[in-house]
């Protein structure tokens, strides 16, 4: 009897491990492929020059002056951003922790809408409402009866940091809410009766408890700013360039490959520091948040007849609440508002929608605007789907608990790939992409394909948040469970489709979610590999930018946001989802 | 799942589609700017294949931001040439495609009616052959400012640009990027020199100093097209551009809104008046036949017919330059409205061919790291956020 028993889990145990070679197989030959070759390549452009190994390029590169200029000007801007983010977005934690009312959650949802919109949605917003002809100056004009600008965002520092600050503003709200919600109260009271002061009480007891949460935000805020790259291509003008888009100026206007190869380089050894600093505190919020149940005790916005200095702060919560409402969503309206605009008298307020079946535009988007949309749903529709594929497969591989009754082990290629993973999580787009152009420029697939590419682009810079949307769902799943399951026999295939797939089906389709909004509207790394009638809206978007007939770009970047929106009440149906990396 | 399954149906016949379109031979590949000859516009595939017999169909016309990534996506594609002709290369370009070695010469039996000034100041060896030039100007809106409210204009000097705050309503191309924002800067080399190659050009300054005193005011657009963009739109107060001496024709010979010869031009165009005369670049537009072409007899045939009277008739009313063919028509209201390029001093004899081959990335560079004002307040920034971080830490530290 247990000589068959034995046997049986033998033939289990070899088929398991059958699987995971496959899975570790194909992760890997897709990861060697697309992404660790092309990195070699970048490497081999950076520092050798004809077959030999040299330090030369690679230092005469960074210790450019103007490169120099820009890499100050790329941590500069990227902590500026971070820190006034900061200000802004932690009283706003704050405010959202503390106060209830009704449609609170539509409030902090309607919030967030810039950050999970594309770039070059964004940006069209910003120009519209923000830009010289735009409608705050416009308002400004009025008002002061002078040709006098109140604000220009086109070519200066303060305009590139208002633009990122918008778009990420939203990260610090909603990082920093559980952070005051976790606040431990006792020790405040007990610090108060013993009479510390009320700047004491924060610095010693406030602060310290949220301090993790401050940075581990605030890192994912300057990861976002540091490799910001549409944004800062068409407002910065020339004057102003982060390193990524230095290093698409390079490759594309100056033909410098292993200047922008060096440059590359560079950029992807500060993303790694920073992002294993990201992870590092980002694991320590949640061991702080494990066990803190009574937190900030919750209140009802509530004005009290004799407390007029709570009245009073209470109304500026409000008001400062209603301004950042405004700066922030105003440039969404702006932009579905022209695309009912006519940029003329002589054409209807749908002319962008009629746009959209014509092929008057053809000659400047290389296809019809119709057409860009389909290609950009069927990139994204495509890129999910192997995204989806991928990170199933990695989630398999690294939460291989069946052996965990069995003295279990971590094999060397398991850690092998979990580390694997985190290099394209520090890989900027323009690198991955710029990875990819150096490899696969001359090959006829590219010359004829180039949207195979643009896929797989788009499916590197996803798979991380999948892995990590399906990996959160994983680790909520009771072990002893799946231990009981294969005690009683069950197969592991069997635990995987009868108990793991349906307790994890949720972060699959949020990871789903998450990967095709992020195809949707990627610009970076479709950009920099386009060519000739495989654009996106997005691409689309960025060639009628800077014209007067707005109405086009508005309506597709309507059309954006409109999608982009649906995926993102999508996810928050199905669950509270962190904006993380 | 059926709408899953109709979507996945459906991109499969869409790929099929798109392969099918690719795998389409042509019979003439083009690239070129996306503003040739565009307005009002004049077809010149429709106009090549009524001549060669070619069907429209078969011509490939493929519209690139600007002259620039013109030869760059050539460069990128040659060892697998997809193009045959490019078009729109100019005097500067040249240097970059020939170092690229993207072109093949071609002795096009046209160049006979063309100017042999042209040919020797653009491309001697012919890998690039010329169907227009002009001279790069400055061009502003009369409505919007004059001789009567800035009378510096009629005599201007590039320094009165900057003493006269010109700069604040001016808006110039990025030279990295747009070809009249080169011969804009080559404009003010030649003009102040350049004390680090020796060059004194007409004033022995250095072209450096009048970008640093500018560039704080100057709005810089990444091609013509967007320049014009801004310049177009009121409410950006910015009613001059570098431009051509012929874009006063545009508003004075247009068919749909040009005012007509005799009214009152609505914009005009003028150059520098350094040492007394009147200076201005030189841009000389070209087009070649591309190494190791997939079609090249189409090619040299189409070359033949840009250079030919028939094309070059349409030269100043769509493509608002003079045509290189000395038998083309220009109309007198053209030739009325527009700076003619015989009547300037041309500034290219000050910097020749080899220099501007050596030095044209260094000015460039040069030039960008002008425009990138490293103000200190990055500096400041920097170096408040590091003490405040080691100032944590220590404090942490101690604790």
């Amino acid at each position: 009897m247990s000589r068959t028993v034995r046997k049986e889990t033998n033939i289990e145990e070899i088929a398991n491990k059958f699987i995971i070679i496959l899975a570790i197989i194909a992760l890997g030959s897709f990861l060697l492929s697309l992404f660790y070759v092309p990195l070699i390549q970048i490497l081999r452009f950076a520092f050798s020059s004809e077959s030999k190994f040299t330090f030369a390029i690679f230092s005469s590169t960074i210790t450019d002056t103007l490169n120099l200029k820009f890499i100050g000007f790329t941590f500069a801007q990227a902590l500026l951003s971070t820190v006034i983010c900061l200000f802004i977005g932690l009283p706003a934690g704050f405010f959202f922790a503390k106060y209830e009312f009704k449609g609170k959650k539509l409030v902090l949802n309607l919030l967030t809408i810039p950050f999970v919109l594309p770039p070059i949605v964004v940006l069209l917003g910003f120009i519209v409402s923000y830009g010289e002809g735009g409608w705050i100056n416009s308002i400004w004009k009025g008002m002061t009866g002078t040709d006098n600008v109140l604000i220009s965002i086109f070519g200066t520092f303060e305009g590139i940091v208002l633009a990122h600050i918008f778009y990420n503003l939203s990260v610090i709200i909603r990082m920093t809410i559980p952070a005051w919600q976790s606040l431990d109260l006792e020790q405040v009271e007990v610090s108060r009766t013993l009479g510390a002061s009320e700047w004491k009480i924060f610095w010693k007891i406030i602060f310290p408890q949220i301090v993790n949460y401050l940075i581990s935000s605030a890192l994912l805020v300057f990861i976002y700013t540091f490799n910001s790259f549409a944004i800062v291509l068409y407002l910065g003008e020339v004057r102003f360039q982060t390193l990524e888009v230095r290093i698409f100026k390079m490759m594309k206007a100056s033909l410098n490959f292993s200047g922008g190869a060096s440059l590359a380089f560079l950029q992807l050894i500060l993303n790694t520091i920073i992002i294993i600093l990201y992870l590092l505190f980002e694991r320590k919020t949640r061991q702080m948040a494990i066990g803190k149940e009574r937190g900030l005790q919750k209140e009802k916005i509530s004005f009290s007849r004799y407390n007029w200095k709570k009245n009073l702060s209470i109304i500026g919560l409000i008001l400062f609440m209603l301004i950042i409402g405004v700066f922030t969503f105003a440039p969404i309206l702006a932009v579905i508002i022209v695309s009912f605009t006519p940029f003329s008298s002589e054409v209807s307020p749908f002319f962008g929608y009629m746009q959209l079946f014509s092929f008057e535009y053809s000659p400047l988007l290389n296809n019809s605007p119709l057409r860009l949309l389909l290609n950009t749903l069927l990139f994204a529709f495509a890129a999910t789907l192997i995204t989806l594929t991928l990170s199933l497969m990695i989630v398999f591989v690294l939460k291989n608990r069946y052996q965990s009754l069995k003295k279990y082990q971590r094999s060397i290629s398991e850690s092998f790939i979990s580390y694997m993973i985190i290099l394209p999580m520090a890989t900027s787009s323009i690198t991955l992409a710029l990875g990819l152009f150096l490899l696969f420029n001359n090959t006829s697939l590219y010359l004829n394909a180039v949207w195979f590419f643009i896929i797989m682009a788009h499916v590197l810079i996803s798979v991380p948040f999948a892995t990590r949307s399906i990996m959160a769902a994983y680790n909520r799943i009771d072990v002893e469970l799946l231990n009981v399951a294969s005690t009683l026999g069950a197969s592991r295939l069997r635990v995987f489709r009868k108990i793991e797939l349906p307790l994890i089906l949720r972060g699959i389709i949020v990871g789903g979610i998450f990967s095709f909004a992020i195809s949707l509207g990627e610009f970076g790394a479709t950009n920099f590999l386009v060519r000739g009638a495989y654009g996106t809206l997005s691409i689309g978007i960025s060639k009628l930018l800077l014209t007067q007939t707005l109405q086009l770009p508005a309506t597709m970047a309507s059309i954006l946001i409109i999608v982009t929106i649906i995926c993102f009440l999508a996810i928050q149906k199905l669950g509270d989802v962190e904006l993380k990396v | 799942m059926s709408v899953v399954f109709g979507l996945l149906l459906f991109s499969c016949f869409y790929e099929i589609n798109v392969f099918t379109i690719n795998a389409d031979n042509y019979e003439l590949v083009i690239y070129t700017y996306e503003s040739l000859l565009a307005d009002p516009g004049y077809d010149f595939v429709e106009g090549f294949a009524n001549h060669s017999g070619i069907a429209k169909e078969d011509i490939h016309l493929v519209l690139l931001e600007d002259a620039n990534s013109i030869v760059t996506q050539a460069a990128l594609e040659k060892n697998n040439p997809v193009a045959d002709v490019l078009i729109g290369l100019d005097n500067v370009l040249i240097h970059k495609a020939k170092e690229e070695g993207i072109l093949e010469p071609y002795n096009s039996p046209e160049l006979v009616n063309v100017s042999s000034d042209l040919i020797s100041n653009l491309d001697p060896m012919k890998h690039i052959l010329p169907y227009d030039y002009g001279i790069i100007a400055l061009w502003y809106d009369n409505s919007r400012i004059n001789s009567t409210s800035n009378p510096e204009l009629d005599t201007l000097k590039l320094q009165d640009i900057i003493d006269e705050n010109l700069d604040e309503i001016l808006i110039v191309e990025d030279p990295t990027l747009s070809s009249p924002g080169l011969g804009f800067l080559l404009w003010t080399i030649a003009v102040y020199g350049d004390p680090s190659v020796n060059f004194d050009g007409l004033l022995k300054d250095d072209w450096r100093n009048w970008w640093k005193s500018a560039s704080k005011n100057l709005r810089i657009a990444p091609s013509w097209g967007a320049a014009f963009d801004i310049y177009y739109t009121e409410e950006e107060n910015r009613p001059m551009m570098v431009s051509y001496g012929t874009s006063p024709a545009y508003d004075v010979c247009h068919p749909l809104w040009g005012v007509g010869s005799g009214s009152d031009p609505p914009s005009t165009a003028i150059v520098s008046h350094e040492n007394g005369t009147e200076n201005a670049w030189l841009q000389i537009e070209g087009l070649g036949l591309v190494k190791n072409a997939p079609n090249q007899a189409n090619a040299q045939s189409f070359i033949d017919w840009f250079l030919s009277a028939e094309l070059q008739d349409n030269i100043p009313t769509n493509n608002w330059m003079y045509p290189a063919n000395v038998h083309a028509n220009i109309s007198s209201c053209f030739m009325d409205s527009a700076i003619n390029p015989a009547d300037v001093n041309i500034l290219n004899d000050l910097i020749t061919p080899t220099m501007l081959e050596e030095n044209l990335d260094m000015w460039k560079n040069d030039w960008e790291t002008e425009i990138a004002s490293f103000s200190s307040i990055f500096l400041i920034i920097l170096t408040l956020s590091f003490s405040a971080i080691t100032y944590i830490f220590l404090r942490k530290k101690r604790e």
